[in-house]
């Protein structure tokens, strides 16, 4: 704590020698020696107390403000993973209604067929389908079950939930299961990249739908994890025409948001930089755009 | 030009399904656009099993078929699936269409592109009609893909993105330069662009129909717009103009007088 508080430390070093000065300046103004030699010597005793008064007073307020800025993370994780958990528990619900109707479609197809009615079992069959089969439920968080690192878990439920309130027509694809993350990798920075680039996904999206393109906005999305414990992160999504070049989007400051900062791929590549091991690539490419990284192991090629 | 449609579901009703499918499929387009007409297309084959394909494949030595796989193929989640037969077929058949026709729990399109590029799909569990105007579509782009590739010759530049390997048609190439990223090469095609590892030397050497016009840049002459050689700048038919070395004067002069086409100024 002290180090991180280097500047504070300085300063309050340099307030007490400023007092230390300005006492032993009065002092040699003022003649009567004992008198000010013990009010001096109170008045520096106090200025010790307070310096270190203020020192206590500021670290207090600084563990307070990190503790929190985590209970503030503790609570969205919380939140996210209770939706994610109301969404499993509603499918529940389907899944057993749904059992309950198959067992009743069966007895009555069972029924139609006895009569030798062939036409009302079609007719039957084709009803049950479109009823129950089509659910939308089930495909909300496809493939997040395989998702097993927690903060990625978190980031993508939380980005998916908000392409689904937008309206924008998405797929995520996680086949097989992901246990772990390269070791020399920072979860956080893996994190951050995924919200950038989802962030960029969506605000692309939701320009094509605001154009009146609803139909075409689309996003891609891609988790996966090799046996040698690489891990690649890929993420697509539609563009509007006006031809963006991968050059200029990578640059500090370039957005297509009004009244936006645009740091979100610098951000990236700053993070790019930190890791040797991790790739990335922008292609542009028929009015689709593609953020594709690996991140290799350590001890990989 | 013929065109054999092969079909692989182990289910057996689906994939006699799906032939009758294609066919009324095939019946629409050729109502509608006689432009079909010249392509002689049809079922060549209904398989149950992936061993079924690769034999059937393998003995007519089948190239430029269209096939409609399902991604499971067996119940046994061990055993070959539709993934990995068109892995197999497009080893085996570099003009190969391929189309997955699958439930969407299995839909995992950028999973599937990282190892056998990319693939057309579509939705088992949709309705009838549905289906079959999908399967128009995809015919109708597969049909497409393979009269371009046969005039052109499956010329194509392959690079490495990440650990997926990419394909693009030569001819679409204008020119690669240095990216500003370390290692990194930037290329032009006429679709977008792209960036991933590589070396302009290395480029310049692996690829002949690449030339190289300076330190750091190779371009593709069939796409060259204009030539300036006063002011040593190459222009591409987007508008970008890149600038040549000195001492690749003589170099793009040839280019000149090789590609008529290409306008000085």
């Amino acid at each position: 704590m002290v180090s991180n508080n280097k500047k504070l430390v300085l300063s309050l070093v340099g307030y007490f020698y400023i007092s230390v000065l300005v006492v032993f300046i009065i002092n040699v103004y003022i003649n009567n020696k004992s008198v000010t030699a013990i009010i001096f010597s109170i008045l520096l005793v106090l200025q010790l107390l307070f310096m270190a008064l203020i020192f206590y007073f500021i670290l207090g307020l600084q563990k307070q403000y990190i503790k929190n800025k985590e209970q503030e993370m503790e609570k969205n994780h919380q939140r996210q993973l209770e939706e994610y958990a109301g969404y499993l528990e509603q499918s529940e619900d389907e899944l057993r209604a749904f059992r309950h109707d198959y067992r009743n479609m069966f007895n009555s197809l069972k029924v139609s067929a006895q009569e030798g009615n062939v036409q009302e079992v079609i007719d039957k069959l084709d009803k049950y389908t479109q009823t129950n089969l089509n659910s939308q439920a089930l495909l909300k968080y496809k493939d997040v079950n395989h998702v097993h690192v927690k903060s990625i878990k978190s980031i993508i439920i939380s980005k998916l939930t908000e392409m689904y309130n937008l309206g924008i027509k998405y797929n995520f694809e996680c086949r097989k299961g992901i246990y772990s993350l390269p070791d020399h990798v920072d979860e956080l920075d893996l994190v951050r990249i995924i919200g950038i680039t989802c962030d960029n996904a969506i605000e692309e999206s939701k320009a094509l739908m605001g154009d009146g393109k609803k139909n075409q906005a689309d996003i891609q999305i891609m988790f996966y994890s090799a046996e040698s414990g690489e891990f690649e992160y890929e993420i697509r999504n539609k563009t509007r025409k006006s031809k963006i070049s991968v050059k200029q989007i990578q640059k500090q400051g370039f957005t297509t948001k009004k009244n936006h900062q645009g740091l979100g791929l610098a951000n990236v590549k700053q993070i790019e930089a930190k890791y040797p091991d991790m790739d990335i690539s922008y292609t542009v490419e028929n009015d689709w755009f593609d953020f594709y990284i690996t991140i290799d192991t350590e001890d990989g090629e | 030009m013929k065109c054999p449609i092969i079909i692989c579901d182990d289910d057996r009703s689906l994939a006699d399904e799906l032939s009758g499918d294609i066919n009324s499929a095939m019946q629409n387009m050729q109502d509608d656009n006689s432009n079909y007409e010249q392509i002689d297309a049809k079922v060549a084959f209904i398989a149950n099993t992936f061993e079924q394909v690769v034999g059937y494949t393998v003995a007519k030595d089948i190239k430029g078929g269209i096939y409609f796989l399902d991604i499971e193929l067996s119940q046994n989640s061990e055993a070959k699936n539709g993934v990995d037969l068109a892995e197999f077929i497009k080893k085996q058949d570099p003009y190969s269409q391929i189309i997955f026709v699958t439930a969407y729990d299995k839909y995992a399109p950028l999973t599937y592109r990282r190892r056998i590029g990319a693939i057309d799909y579509i939705n088992k569990s949709l309705p009838r009609d549905t289906i079959i105007h999908r399967l128009e579509e995809t015919l109708h782009d597969a049909f497409d893909r393979l009269t371009n590739d046969y005039k052109a010759g499956v010329k194509s530049f392959t690079y490495q993105i990440g650990r997926r390997v990419q394909k693009v048609n030569q001819d679409s190439i204008y020119y690669i330069e240095n990216s500003l990223t370390q290692h990194k090469v930037h290329m032009i095609t006429e679709n977008g662009e792209s960036e991933f590892k590589g070396n302009i030397s290395q480029l310049d050497d692996d690829n002949p129909f690449l030339i190289k016009v300076s330190q750091s840049c190779v371009v593709n002459p069939e796409n060259i717009d204009a030539v300036n050689i006063s002011k040593r700048t190459i222009t591409f038919p987007n508008g970008d103009q890149i600038v040549f070395s000195r001492n690749k004067k003589q170099i793009v002069k040839n280019l000149l007088n090789k590609y008529p086409d290409i306008s000085t100024k």
